[in-house]
């Protein structure tokens, strides 16, 4: 009888919308247990990001830094919260695929604790969470719209942060031009497709850029923690305060690893790298391809490339398709 | 269809033999200890001498290992039992002497005990995986990585690093062979009687880098003149595949 029952709720299990962002050709997106999709906590975190109520000034938000028309950037060379901070912003598309780590340096495992993080830094909203938590327990939107899901109890720093969470996992970036080619929907022009060749080492008759070997598709990131040769290597074997990925782990190997950036709407975020020193594409461009600095963990894929200027161009005209976020003309 | 199947399976599950289920079950530990010309593998760490006064650094090396099973009887009474349908042999957190000791560990759970006549694993990405994608699989897990979208197709292998090719300590040439594709694929059986047991369940295998990319003193890669391969050309690719097929060892 019991087995009976356990198939009646698999098939009714296996029949359910098991991946609400089901999205062709990407990997399936992995909610926490304890805070899987619900429209509402969307809609709540949609407003929460673009409030300001969550900083110390009321001045700052979310969306301060992470601008929907910039891709979730804030076109500066480093963002600036309360204060000026170190490091740039990156794009939040797609960052609900990301399971390896959060921000440059992976401090934080999932959004909630990002979110968490964020708020009550000093140097970025710097709201302690219990004056955090009472504001919005005072607030009437935000008391209204948390117990229509949770009930008339106290709504705690765990609930602002999922909410936020769980906005920032329905920020999707696959309409660009490069994903209706890969639907067979448009085609590349010559030009296009030929950027696209030297990007992926598609083909052996034509120069290799080796961007594919961390900037994998349909994310265009794999995910992982990379020194792309950005520092020079006196800042490498320095005492520069900027210990990259190290700051996490602790392993001196890896110092000047951050986490390698979506390359989706590229075209629209400058500057570039994590403390945006490099002003255009043309710049990350010549970055690569004069092989990076010197260093001991250096990924040995950032090797002079010897691309010419025809095939720089072509790089960056593929590197456009991958825009799909509608900017002003 | 998938939804099908796992309801059929989910039956076969339900009807299968009991006698199965009566058997112990423990967890199985598989480690890969990685030597380079007899000295400890670690990443970054460690300098390795190489052919022709040229030294070594990695960076990275991985490889895939398909279909790992432990074989039971022999000939028509071959049994099988299956510890996993792929794994990433991984040794980039290798970077200290401890830790390339203990070598790469992956545990393999409710193996049942007894005592088996064998070990099988392929190496690389079984063609029919290899014609999957990291769509295909909620992280993490060991196809979500090393995966040419542009071949449609995963790197069985890769070897990265830096080489000092001038004696001048800096180690400025930069190595990456990638290497992979479904007609490199190869299972190898190791045939040695197995005991699994509650005291002992530990699988021990190793692999002398060197023997993979530095043969002998006449086929090795001279990283003077190649420093790198994305399985373009069929003679490295070839040569890195054979050699990790063969150097991979159950001793």
């Amino acid at each position: 009888m019991l087995k009976w029952l356990l198939l009646i709720a698999l098939v009714i299990f296996s029949s359910c919308k098991r991946n609400f962002f089901a999205v062709n050709d990407f990997p399936p997106m992995v909610w926490p247990k304890d805070n899987l999709f619900n429209e509402e906590k969307v809609a709540i975190g949609g407003k929460l990001f673009v409030d300001p109520i969550l900083s110390i000034n009321s001045k700052i938000s979310c969306g301060t830094c992470h601008v929907p028309s910039l891709a979730f950037t804030d076109g500066k060379k480093v963002s600036e919260g309360l204060f000026p901070l170190t490091r740039s912003a990156p794009s939040l598309f797609n960052i609900g695929f990301h399971f390896k780590g959060l921000f440059w340096v992976g401090s934080a495992s999932t959004l909630e604790k990002q979110a968490l993080i964020t708020v009550s830094s000093p140097l970025e909203m710097g709201l302690p969470w219990i004056i955090a938590e009472k504001r919005i327990n005072e607030s009437d939107v935000y008391a209204k719209a948390f117990k229509k899901i949770y009930g008339d109890i106290f709504i705690d720093s765990l609930k602002i942060a999922s909410v936020l969470a769980q906005y920032q996992r329905t920020l999707l970036s696959n309409n660009s031009k490069f994903d209706a080619v890969m639907r067979g929907e448009m085609n590349f022009t010559p030009k296009e497709k030929r950027g696209w060749t030297i990007f992926f080492d598609a083909d052996p008759m034509l120069p290799s850029a080796e961007c594919s070997h961390c900037h994998v598709d349909p994310l265009f990131t794999d995910l992982s923690f990379q020194n792309n040769g950005i520092h020079t290597e006196s800042e490498l074997n320095g005492s520069s305060s900027e210990k990259g990925r190290e700051s996490v782990t602790l392993n001196p190997n890896d110092r000047f690893k951050f986490k390698v950036p979506t390359l989706r709407n590229i075209a629209i975020t400058a500057p570039y790298m994590h403390d945006g020193r490099l002003k255009s594409l043309e710049e990350v461009m010549n970055h690569y391809n004069m092989g990076g600095n010197p260093g001991f963990n250096v990924n040995p894929n950032v090797r002079s490339l010897n691309l010419s200027k025809q095939d720089i161009s072509d790089l960056i005209a593929f590197l456009h398709t991958l825009t799909d976020v509608k900017t002003e003309e | 269809m998938n939804k099908l199947l796992f309801i059929l399976l989910t039956f076969i599950l339900f009807t299968c033999n009991k006698e199965t289920s009566t058997i112990p079950k423990v967890n199985v530990n598989l480690r890969v200890i990685g030597t380079f010309n007899g000295l400890p593998l670690q990443m970054y760490n460690q300098n390795y001498e190489y052919a022709d006064g040229v030294k070594i650094k990695f960076q990275s090396f991985n490889f895939y290992l398909s279909d790992l099973y432990l074989i039971k009887g022999s000939g028509s009474g071959t049994e099988k039992v299956l510890l996993s349908e792929v794994v990433l042999i991984n040794f980039k957190d290798i970077q200290s002497l401890s830790a390339a000791e203990k070598g790469v560990e992956l545990v393999f759970k409710n193996i049942p005990i007894g005592n088996y006549t064998g070990f099988q694993a392929g190496i690389g990405v079984a063609p029919r995986l290899n014609a999957t994608g990291p769509a295909s699989y909620p992280p993490p897990h060991p196809l979500d990585e090393n995966y040419w979208s542009w071949a449609a197709g995963y790197v069985f292998t890769k070897i990265e690093g830096n080489a000092d090719v001038d004696n001048s300590e800096k180690f400025a040439t930069k190595l990456t062979f990638h290497s992979g594709g479904d007609a490199y694929y190869k299972p190898v059986t190791w045939t040695k009687p197995i005991s699994i047991s509650k005291e002992s369940s530990d699988i021990v295998l190793t692999l002398d880098v060197k023997d993979i990319i530095w043969k002998d003193q006449i086929n090795y890669i001279d990283f003077r003149k190649i420093t790198t391969d994305h399985s373009v050309n069929k003679d490295i690719v070839s040569f890195i595949m054979t050699n990790l097929q063969q150097g991979l060892k159950y001793p």
